[in-house]
């Protein structure tokens, strides 16, 4: 059993996949059917003599739910499934059997990265479709090709997280600490990111494009896209020379 | 095959040095015992021959290629959601040296698990885990195998078991193993290193370090033996004396041919009813107990051995 095979048993037999496609799928599933009975459920628990007015709701708006959800829930999803299969040292009995065996940290790094970022956004992309089916069940047509160019810039996005994940992983030993700091970078960045266009290059940008495409709101997202893709790429580097050098 | 040495070896942590500069020398193909009291560096050692742990100064040679050196350790964890046999498969795998399923059953067959091949390692005892960390160790087909404390978990019948695998391996495989079981250390090893304190105290052959030990009497009268305890803990030639069973005396000799002398007159002088004198024998744990005094009837001057 090679270091891809048992990756794949532990995103099965640990049920983190299971854990992945339940909230995307509830997502997927939940949130077009809330937005469609949003009337009804603001009118329901509005004070007697208020009257609230609620626009119309439509197929983008249900997306966006949908999207807006996954920025923040499923990235939180994905730094606590993905710190748990990448703090190697989290658990020093675990890390020497590893440790002894596989003697370079980039094959005891990239099957874990590769598999949990997989995982995540092949269900990512689960949770889409069931919001597609849900959407056009409901409302009607959904922008197919805006909706597929979201979930490859989330998708991208996920490949930060798991990479930031990867990172903190490789200086800080227990899983609670990695999702910890995880969280609080990934948090600062969105507030950055919120700040006038100074940062709007940043990744947070892409974690709820979705979002933003239905809308025809995306504007300028390639400084973003650019960074997000190179990102991984630095972070992995840097876990990977400081997993090297680590003692156990 | 070249053997197993290291070259004033030193691993400090902040102010504390864990290893003072250790230069082991393990002959290939031999079983070679580290024995010492907790906290004297044993474990420490192992983890930088396993490459766990960096060495603060001095080096390691290995003898063979990294990923022939195989490592038992004290407390073998491996993913609870795993079988028995998937666990030596990921062993063998993660080596790049994969097994046959029929192979990898044999090899838990050796260690005494086939019944729990199938089953996952979540629910393994302690002993079963031991097992399973000597089987994960040798799948590999390893040159070396740095083994801490890996009998420790287990049974008397399981301590045997494990005790003859490791001793199977002699001559083909260079063992390096710690045990406080210095029985065990007795029975396998041919070679043994003593530790205290982080620094080596002793390394040589086993029957070396028994030859070299101190000298001692066993003694029985009819009890009681009070006053001749004490006359025999005021004799000069006497390095200390303790009875065991009533009657039974141990006397550690600091002069041989003064006791061999004295003896009889401190024996007819106390009017004692002799039943029995002869040579007491020496274990390795009342050297052990020597060489790092901490020994329950210790402490001894330094012999020098």
């Amino acid at each position: 059993m090679g270091p891809w095979r048992l990756e794949l048993l532990r995103t099965w037999r640990t049920r983190r996949l299971i854990a992945l496609a339940a909230v995307f799928l509830i997502l997927g599933l939940g949130m077009p059917l809330l937005t469609y009975f949003l009337p009804e459920i603001v009118k329901g628990s509005a004070a007697k003599g208020v009257q609230i007015t609620v626009p119309k709701q439509t197929a983008p708006d249900a997306i966006t739910g949908f999207a807006s959800n996954v920025a923040q829930l499923g990235t939180l999803v994905v730094v606590l499934v993905a710190a748990a299969s990448l703090a190697i040292d989290a658990n020093r009995g675990l890390a020497v059997f590893y440790r002894t065996r596989v003697h370079r940290a980039t094959l005891l790094v990239l099957p874990r990265y590769v598999v949990v970022t997989a995982a995540s956004i092949a269900m990512l992309a689960l949770g889409t479709f069931a919001a597609l089916y849900e959407t056009t069940v409901l409302f009607g047509t959904v922008p197919f090709g805006a909706l597929m160019i979201g979930l490859a810039l989330e998708g991208l996005w996920f490949c930060f997280v798991t990479s930031v994940v990867v990172l903190f992983a490789s200086f800080i030993r227990s899983v609670l600490g990695v999702v910890g700091v995880s969280i609080a970078v990934l948090l600062s960045l969105a507030l950055l990111e919120g700040l006038p266009s100074a940062f709007s290059w940043l990744p947070t940008r892409l974690a709820s494009s979705g979002a933003d495409l239905i809308h025809h709101s995306a504007g300028d997202i390639w400084h973003a896209v650019f960074v997000t893709a190179i990102a991984p790429l630095v972070g992995i580097w840097l876990a990977l020379n400081r997993l090297g050098k680590r003692e156990l | 095959m070249k053997g197993l040495r290291t070259f004033g070896l030193v691993k400090t942590y902040g102010a504390t040095e864990a290893l003072g500069g250790i230069d082991l020398d393990v002959p290939a193909g031999t079983i070679y015992g580290l024995v010492g009291p907790n906290g004297s560096g044993k474990t420490t050692t192992l983890e930088i021959l396993a490459g766990l742990r960096r060495p603060s100064a001095g080096r390691v040679d290995l003898g063979v290629a990294e990923d022939l050196v195989a490592y038992c350790p004290d407390a073998a964890e491996f993913e609870p959601w795993l079988s028995a046999i998937e666990v030596l498969d990921a062993a063998a795998g993660l080596l790049r040296r994969p097994r046959s399923r029929a192979a990898l059953g044999e090899m838990l067959e050796r260690v005494g698990l086939s019944d729990a091949a199938n089953r996952r390692v979540g629910g393994f005892s302690r002993g079963m885990h031991s097992r399973l960390g000597l089987a994960a160790g040798l799948i590999g087909e390893p040159k070396c195998l740095i083994a801490d404390e890996p009998a420790a978990a287990l049974d008397p019948e399981g301590r045997w078991e494990i005790i003859d695998i490791l001793s199977d391996l002699a001559g083909s495989v260079t063992v390096l193993v710690t045990s406080h079981d210095l029985a065990d250390v007795e029975r396998i090893c041919d070679r043994i290193g003593v530790l205290a304190k982080g620094r080596l105290v002793y390394q040589g052959d086993v029957k070396d370090l028994l030859a070299r030990a101190a000298p001692a009497l066993r003694v029985v009268v009819r009890p009681p033996a009070g006053r001749l305890l004490a006359a025999l803990a005021d004799a000069p030639w006497v390095r200390s004396v303790k009875e065991g069973e009533p009657g039974e005396l141990r006397i550690d000799i600091g002069d041989p041919r003064s006791a061999e002398v004295r003896l009889p007159e401190v024996l007819a002088d106390c009017e004692v009813r002799l039943v029995e004198v002869g040579r007491a024998g020496v274990s390795l744990q009342d050297v052990f107990f020597e060489l790092t005094a901490t020994g329950p009837y210790r402490p001894l001057k330094a012999r020098g051995l």
